[in-house]
């Protein structure tokens, strides 16, 4: 067992590795977020209010749920039904807090490109 | 007279007349001049103005003769490393200015959570918290914001009849080498499945006996469990075709009546693993083990550990997603603590299930079935059917018949609960 100086010298570490951190233009929200402005024009209200946002909704193709939220840390394609599910950590959303707020992942369902399900796991 | 009158007003008419047509005189049209700068001026700033906002220029549908001046060409977006940095000017159009309001404000929210409770309920226990008639059993306020591209802060605080509590205040690091993600602050501990969600976002009223009874927490707090201040750490592990994420924490080690410390090296530490799969695309399963390990208020020599399994069953068929779904899940705790002449050990768990036949309508199910932590032999038994309506995702109606038979004298509580919740404010995450 740490004894507590040696658990207060770890965690100072620990803290210390956030200096570390880089993070690339394509990982940050705002950077894909104005890059798929810029090339999208045209886009309904809904839609682009909600990429604004930060909000994920139903309705959103792929590459506009990667704009929001990034890189899911998991896909799984079930090709006889058209069928991507992918699975985020719930620290990149907060949707419906009054629901979801403890869930670890968020669950993502695509049908035919499109999203129709937001679930938190 | 009449006639001297007459030719006087001609000649005044015929003076005037010529005078509007005659060319105006220089100091009226350096006037003219001078007003049209103003105005052309006055426009390139509006134009400004909007791009700033991110708006276009609006297309000139006054029929005037200004046209408006070339605006000064855009600044080149600084370079990075030979990458072009977009610059704040060029913000979409879309919302842009609700976004940029409140750039420099949190996401505020409220949730409400009204309870109330019909029937006998015998009083309750010493570690149940009994409902009273009517609560406004700890309404939550949340406050989320971006700090930087590197964390982002959460606080959430709990708004009771008793006073106000700081339920969770945290700052999360989730870009951390090695792909690490850090949590630092007041938390509720990754412990089971449960232990982690707040009273609002469960599919109950209440919480499962066997949280009350060994997990612990205040008889007078409503939001049972392991909550603490403390470091988490968690990593998402590479595992075919299942997702794995394990987590670390060590808090300070106090935590209700399950963890009590007395220095400063008594904290407590809790380890949890989590398994997902999907089965098809309308059903997956999650497994998950989890360890806590702390000091309780016998001393600094004396540890209670936990341990939790836990089994969480979902289906959801595509075609039918808004109106049919099913939660299937159970949990099973041991504790194992330590006292000055004993070890007891005690065993807890859960069953439930929660069907939505039609859309916005959820009827549920659950066992409880638990052991008290300091005596085995007092067994508590309860059954609950729930039914939910959601008018909205924000708001929620719910209703509860509870029976619970107290293992210390044999009563049977059979009560009636009711529960309003409602959210006001701001609920989406603004990722930098």
């Amino acid at each position: 067992m740490l004894s507590g100086l040696r658990f207060t010298f770890a965690t100072l570490l620990l803290l210390s590795v956030t200096a570390c951190v880089y993070v690339p233009l394509r990982g940050r929200p705002q950077y894909r977020r104005e890059q798929y402005f810029a090339n999208h024009r045209e886009l309904s209200p809904t839609i682009a209010n909600a990429i604004e946002t930060g909000h994920v909704v139903p309705g959103m193709d792929r590459e506009q749920v990667w704009v929001v939220v990034g890189d899911p840390v998991r896909k799984s394609l079930f090709a006889a039904a058209n069928v991507e599910v992918w699975l985020y950590p719930s620290v990149r959303f907060h949707q419906d807090p009054a629901h979801s707020h403890g869930a670890s992942s968020f669950r993502l369902v695509f049908i035919d490109g499109i999203l129709r399900i937001i679930e938190p796991i | 007279m009449f006639a001297l009158t007459v030719v006087s007003a001609v000649c005044l008419a015929a003076g005037t007349a010529s005078a509007q047509t005659q060319a105006p005189s220089a100091e009226w049209q350096a006037r003219v001049q001078s007003l049209e700068e103003q105005v052309k001026q006055l426009k390139a700033e509006l134009d400004a103005l909007r791009g700033q906002m991110g708006g276009a220029a609006p297309a000139a549908q006054q029929p005037t003769t200004v046209v408006a001046p070339a605006t000064a060409p855009a600044p080149e977006p600084p370079s990075l490393g030979g990458l072009q940095v977009p610059t704040a000017g060029s913000l979409p159009v879309y919302g842009a200015a609700s976004a940029g309001s409140k750039i420099f404000n949190p996401d505020v929210g409220m949730i409400g959570n009204f309870i109330s409770a019909t029937e006998q309920s015998r009083g309750g226990s010493e570690s149940i918290a009994p409902i009273p008639f009517a609560t406004l059993q700890e309404s939550e306020a949340s406050f989320q914001a971006i700090v930087d591209p590197y964390a982002r802060a959460d606080f959430f605080l709990a708004i009771g009849e008793e006073g106000i509590e700081v339920e969770e205040g945290y700052v999360t690091f989730p870009t951390l080498p090695g792909g690490l993600l850090l949590k630092a602050g007041k938390m509720r501990a990754n412990f089971g499945r449960l232990n982690a969600f707040h009273n609002h976002t469960l599919p109950w009223i209440d919480r499962p006996l066997a949280m009350y009874n060994l997990l612990g927490g205040s008889p007078l707090d409503p939001d049972t469990g392991i909550k603490d201040a403390g470091v988490s750490v968690s990593r998402l592990i590479p595992a075919g075709k299942l997702f794995v994420e394990a987590t670390g924490e060590v808090f300070r080690g106090d935590s209700g009546t399950v963890f009590k410390s007395n220095r400063r090296s008594d904290f407590s530490t809790i380890e949890h693993l989590r398994a997902y799969a999907d089965f098809t695309e309308e059903t997956n399963i999650e497994l998950g083990g989890s360890y806590a390990r702390g000091h309780n208020e016998l001393g600094s020599d004396f540890l209670t550990q936990l341990y939790s399994t836990d089994v969480t069953l979902r289906w959801r068929p595509l075609s039918r997603a808004i109106y049919r779904s099913l939660a299937a899940r159970t949990e099973l705790f041991w504790s194992r603590r330590e006292e000055p002449t004993v070890l007891r050990r005690a065993f807890g768990g859960y069953a439930s299930m929660d069907y939505g036949f039609r859309r916005r309508w959820f009827a549920g199910a659950r066992y409880d079935w638990s052991e008290r932590a300091n005596d085995a032999s007092i067994q508590d038994r309860g059954a609950s059917a729930v039914l939910t309506f959601w008018p909205s995702e924000f708001s929620q109606v719910r209703s509860q018949y509870r029976r619970t038979r107290y293992g210390d004298d044999g009563r049977v509580a059979n009560e009636l609960l009711f529960q309003v919740l409602f959210t006001i404010g701001a609920h989406g995450a603004h990722p930098f």
